[in-house]
């Protein structure tokens, strides 16, 4: 082995000789290296007298009595606030505060099972009620937002009324994209609607809903009826159709379904692709004049190859005329025809049959039931209330702590001086 | 090294779980000194070993509760008054001391004026460099060199008492060892007026 080389594993080895971790034989062959290496030897030397200096820095070390004094002071002062630690006084800061969460929590969702506006106000969010079939309790939903009845969704331009369709319906008529001036200030908006309504005459409903899309002159796009009824021991039926109305009359149909049972939910949307609509017919007419352009050239074609390019521009400018009039005529038949959405749903003839003498064990049963009824129901409600809460904990936790931290900081100060 | 025999300090210990301060002032008795030692160190001067003495023992005191013997009660309370150092000299970076070399680039010497009141074994001057010198290293190396060649923990304690293993804290202790030594060679005299 070289001198580097033993110079490096004495270098290595250096902390474990000076820990006495070292194995007698390696500690004597770094002994006698270090008597042949002038600068290995230097380094061990140094080392010993500073591990040396460093061990006796603290020998003679003693705690100065202010020092003593303070600490003393600061946990007799702690000791006489209350008892320390989870056995004492924070134990009743922790059930404190717990209790204070559950009292809040009981509080926000018993305001939210009895609907306090309060209640929605804070929570930000708007309560969908079983709607009855009167119209002045129905709530909307337009595009998202929710209005009573009588801000019922506007489907028209200011000074728009009902003629409107009247114009779509010609338009939806004909098989031509005119970019006539008749056309400019006309809006195009495709309006969907959906109904939940349940009944205990299902078949009735079912019947009268079919009468009722053909009376308007409209179809049933899609139709699917699950279950089994009541009567032939199942859990009640369900049915969902999907029918298309004309949407001149659809509000009239709207309010005729709404008749047929009760509503447990309504929707209504408009979508304005007007934009979309003129931006497509401007499009479409540009690529016309295009295409005319085009087979003017073919004419005068000087060349095969003129030819052939010009012909594969024709093509692409014609599918993209197709695709263009695919969209417009997709468009015109939406909104001459809104999609309405029906969801019926069979419920139990309501019979009330109460026991003719009840033991104590029965009612027992009965108010445990009833109870455990409850507390599922308060549950659910919690989970719901703490959801809501959810976007306002984001502002709320960052400012608990800041306070937190500020009076955490006063404290601490205090306790210094 | 127990004052305290271990039954008696597992009723010490419950006694002053249970916010009994006289039980805790005979409970930390033996270990006052070494804790006042170690936060010195790692401070680099007495105002904030004070404070910081008096956070740890203010914290030991309310956790009382909680301590369920994972460790052995000194570990425990080592690892503490390390833990109020380290939080104290993150709060106060731009008050911690300086670098030695700044000083020592500044025109700093270190002066035979005695005005501490520890008794020296060893020249007041030479007792003041190093503990500039240990003061200029990095934290975590500051901790390990404090722990093992002042007040002389084994490996496995200082393992337990910084929450790491024993590989890192020997790295740490061999690398803080080297720079200690660069330090301390700018005055080469020390050496020299040190007995071999």
């Amino acid at each position: 082995m070289s001198k580097v080389m033993d110079c490096r594993a004495f270098e290595e080895n250096l902390n474990d000789l000076l820990d006495g971790l070292l194995e007698e034989d390696v500690r004597l062959s770094m002994e006698e290296h270090a008597r042949n290496c002038a600068d290995c030897a230097l380094l061990l030397d140094q080392t010993t007298k500073m591990l040396t200096m460093c061990a006796e820095l603290d020998e003679d070390l003693e705690i100065p009595l202010p020092a003593q004094a303070a600490w003393r002071k600061a946990v007799r002062m702690e000791a006489a606030k209350g008892k320390p630690g989870p056995n004492g006084r924070n134990k009743w800061k922790v059930f404190g505060s717990i209790a204070a969460a559950f009292v809040l929590l009981f509080g926000a969702t018993m305001a939210y099972r009895s609907q306090k506006p309060a209640a929605s106000m804070l929570l930000g969010s708007q309560y969908r009620t079983a709607a009855t079939n009167t119209a002045s309790e129905a709530v909307y939903e337009t595009d998202g937002a929710w209005y009573a009845d009588e801000r019922a969704p506007v489907m028209f331009a200011d000074g728009e009324t009902e003629e409107a369709l009247g114009v779509t319906a010609d338009v939806a008529a004909g098989d031509t994209f005119d970019t006539g001036k008749t056309q400019e200030n006309r809006q195009v908006i495709l309006r969907s609607a959906s109904r939940s309504l349940e009944s205990n005459t299902f078949d009735q409903m079912m019947e009268s809903t079919a009468g009722l899309i053909s009376d308007f002159d409209g179809r049933v796009e899609n139709s699917t009826v699950r279950g089994r009824s009541f009567e032939d021991g199942g859990s009640g039926r369900t049915a969902e159709i999907t029918a298309r109305i004309p949407s001149a009359s659809l509000d009239e149909f709207l309010s005729a379904l709404d008749a047929l049972g009760t509503v447990t939910a309504r929707r209504e949307t408009s979508e304005d692709v007007t934009e979309r609509y003129v931006d497509t017919q401007s499009r479409l007419e540009a690529l016309r004049t295009q295409l005319t352009r085009l087979n003017e050239l073919t004419k005068t074609a000087a060349s095969l190859d003129e030819l052939l390019l010009l012909e594969d521009k024709i093509a692409q400018v014609q599918s993209e005329i197709d695709s263009n009039e695919q969209m417009l005529r997709y468009w015109q038949s939406r909104e001459s025809e809104s999609v309405v959405s029906i969801d019926l749903t069979e419920i139990p003839a309501y019979e009330r049959t109460q026991p003719i003498e009840e033991n104590v064990g029965e009612r027992i049963r009965a108010a445990f039931s009833q109870s455990l009824s409850w507390l599922k129901e308060f549950l659910q409600d919690s989970l719901v209330v703490l959801a809501g809460f959810a976007p306002h904990l984001v502002i709320l936790l960052p400012a608990i702590a800041i306070l937190w931290a500020a009076v955490h900081l006063i404290r601490r100060r205090k306790r210094k001086k | 090294m127990k004052d305290v025999p271990e039954r008696d300090e597992m009723t010490l210990i419950r006694d002053a779980a249970k916010g009994d301060a006289s039980a805790f002032e005979r409970l930390m008795r033996e270990h006052e000194g070494r804790m006042y030692a170690v936060a010195l160190r790692m401070c680099g001067n007495r105002e904030d070993a004070q404070d910081c003495l008096q956070e740890a023992m203010l914290r030991i005191f309310r956790a009382l509760g909680s301590f369920k013997g994972q460790s052995t009660f000194s570990t425990w309370v080592y690892r503490v008054t390390m833990n109020a150092c380290l939080d104290e000299l993150r709060r106060r970076k731009v008050r911690t001391a300086s670098s030695l070399d700044v000083l020592l680039d500044n025109g700093w010497a270190p002066t035979s004026e005695d005005d501490t009141p520890e008794k020296y074994s060893i020249a007041a001057d030479q007792r003041r460099y190093l503990q500039k010198a240990i003061a200029s290293l990095p934290e975590d190396m500051r901790a390990a060199i404090v722990l093992r060649d002042v007040q002389g923990f084994s490996y496995d304690e200082i393992a337990r008492v910084l929450d790491a293993n024993v590989g890192t804290i020997k790295s740490r202790i061999s690398r803080g060892r080297e720079k200690l030594r660069e330090i301390l060679l700018k005055q080469p005299e020390l050496f020299d007026r040190y007995p071999a």
